[in-house]
């Protein structure tokens, strides 16, 4: 055979903005996903049509696309418009992640155990009842919880703490997973990762491209769906046992609740605003949106909303997206300056002629572990404000694809 | 119109679609105060 694809390619139909017509498809191999138009779409049926049958190639190809063909033009149409990845010949490499470090704390098998017990609670009543009860239970107490974040916990509490958080991070992956589940989707592992520089949680749901947006859309919020239900049973727990620490905890859920809604990292919110607006690779789009401003500042090309409708969304996403990067990038360059300042005034207590005299007497003066902590945030705030600003600069460096589209 | 339909039906286009990793940040309130200022920070 002179060409071949990879045998476990699965063919779905994919719903996107300006697509009205379905005339865009999913195709997936192992964790790849790619979205094609009508012609690549069949190109493939064609190609598979004729691995599994004894159809020739030009056979295959006009039963499929009812267009008459040479076998070289057909070879030629694949190699220049089918991804590389999909043919037999390609290795399949491994599944790019945004993670600088990731590893795998519990694999797909064992969480599946769980998540098809779980999927009942997917149920629509049953999450009006939750978010009823959330708004009114965690409502109710919020004054209260807050009031107690702002007296802490004592030392002896922080491990329970921890495992209590620990156990909200599993909760909501886990409601990922079994929101995928739900629709029979398979999944993947859930994991610990850095992501950027925040070390993250995370659950593997890239099969879920094949739902509809709308069941996208409950895979994103299942994770927040179930630290609810969480949430609620914590705060009844605080609220008859007047426990500290649960108030603490509940806080500090909330808290991340509503960070991993920022829609300008990949977190819940992205995924959420994605899902929902359609608009796949959101931060690619971004970055084109915003090079199609600087084209349309410099050198007047127009922007056609009517012939993009995507762009009302994108332009004030980018714009908002932008202006957060800058506010995140001042924020961090002030805190460096104020860290900077703290090492230097511990510093400027440093007394005694050699280096381990100075050790001896911080040690005694109890400064030398502040001035440990000083330092570790200051490289922790060099190492965020340099993502920043690398962050800001990728999204205004030219783009040599654009440049030329443009010209 | 129709023309204008059957080659936007004929484009080859392929988007590549990204791994979805849905995350949760490991972060704390930083210290809430009660005049409800708070400072974001990291749990390391």
């Amino acid at each position: 055979m002179s060409i071949q694809l990879h045998q476990n390619i699965q063919i779905s139909s994919f719903v996107s903005p300006g697509h009205l017509e379905n005339n865009q498809f999913l195709i997936q191999c192992e964790h790849l996903n790619y979205v094609v138009s009508t012609p690549v779409k069949t190109l493939i049926e064609s190609l598979i049509l004729y691995q599994n049958s004894n159809e020739t190639l030009v056979e295959s190809y006009f039963t499929t696309t009812q267009r008459n063909a040479s076998e070289q033009d057909i070879i030629t149409l694949a190699r220049q418009h089918i991804p590389k990845e999909l043919f037999a010949n390609t290795e399949i490499t491994d599944q790019r992640n945004p993670f600088i470090f990731s590893m795998t704390l519990l694999p797909e098998r064992f969480l599946s155990l769980f998540s098809v017990l779980l999927t009942p609670l997917f149920n629509k009543w049953l999450c009006l009842i939750t978010i009823v009860t959330l708004i009114s239970v965690h409502g109710s107490l919020l004054a209260q919880i807050s009031q107690s974040a702002t007296l802490g916990i004592p030392i002896g509490s922080i491990p329970t703490f921890i495992l209590a958080m620990l156990f909200s991070y599993f909760i909501h992956e886990l409601g990922h997973i079994s929101a995928c589940q739900r629709y029979n989707c398979p999944h993947g592992s859930i994991g610990f990762g850095i992501y950027l520089v925040f070390p993250v949680f995370y659950a593997d749901v890239s099969k879920a491209w094949r739902l509809s947006q709308k069941q996208r859309a409950v895979v994103d919020l299942g994770g927040l769906y179930f630290q609810s239900m969480l949430i609620i049973a914590i705060d009844c727990f605080a609220y008859f046992t007047e426990s500290q620490l649960a108030y603490v905890v509940s806080w500090t859920i909330t808290f991340t609740m509503l960070h991993t809604l920022n829609p300008f990292f990949k977190f819940d919110g992205y995924w959420l605003l994605s899902d929902l607006s359609g608009i796949t690779n959101l931060h690619d789009k971004m970055r084109t949106s915003l090079l199609r401003v600087k084209h349309k500042i410099l050198h007047g090309t127009p922007l056609n909303f009517r012939e993009d409708t995507t762009l009302y969304l994108l332009m004030p996403y980018s714009a908002l997206a932008m202006l957060f990067f800058i506010y995140v990038a001042t924020f961090l360059s002030r805190k460096l300056w104020q860290t900077g300042q703290d090492i230097a005034s511990a510093l400027s207590k440093i007394q005694g002629d050699s280096l381990s005299e100075s050790f001896t007497l911080m040690f005694e003066k109890e400064t030398l572990l502040p001035l440990l902590k000083t330092t570790m945030w200051a490289v922790l705030f060099v190492l965020l404000l340099s993502f920043y600003l690398k962050r800001i600069k990728n999204l205004l460096v030219q783009d040599n694809n654009l440049e030329a589209e443009n010209k | 119109m129709n023309n204008d339909n059957n080659e936007l039906n004929n484009e080859y286009t392929v988007e590549a679609l990204e791994a979805r990793f849905e995350m949760e940040a490991v972060v704390d309130d930083g210290g809430a105060t009660a005049d409800g200022s708070c400072e974001c920070k990291i749990t390391w």
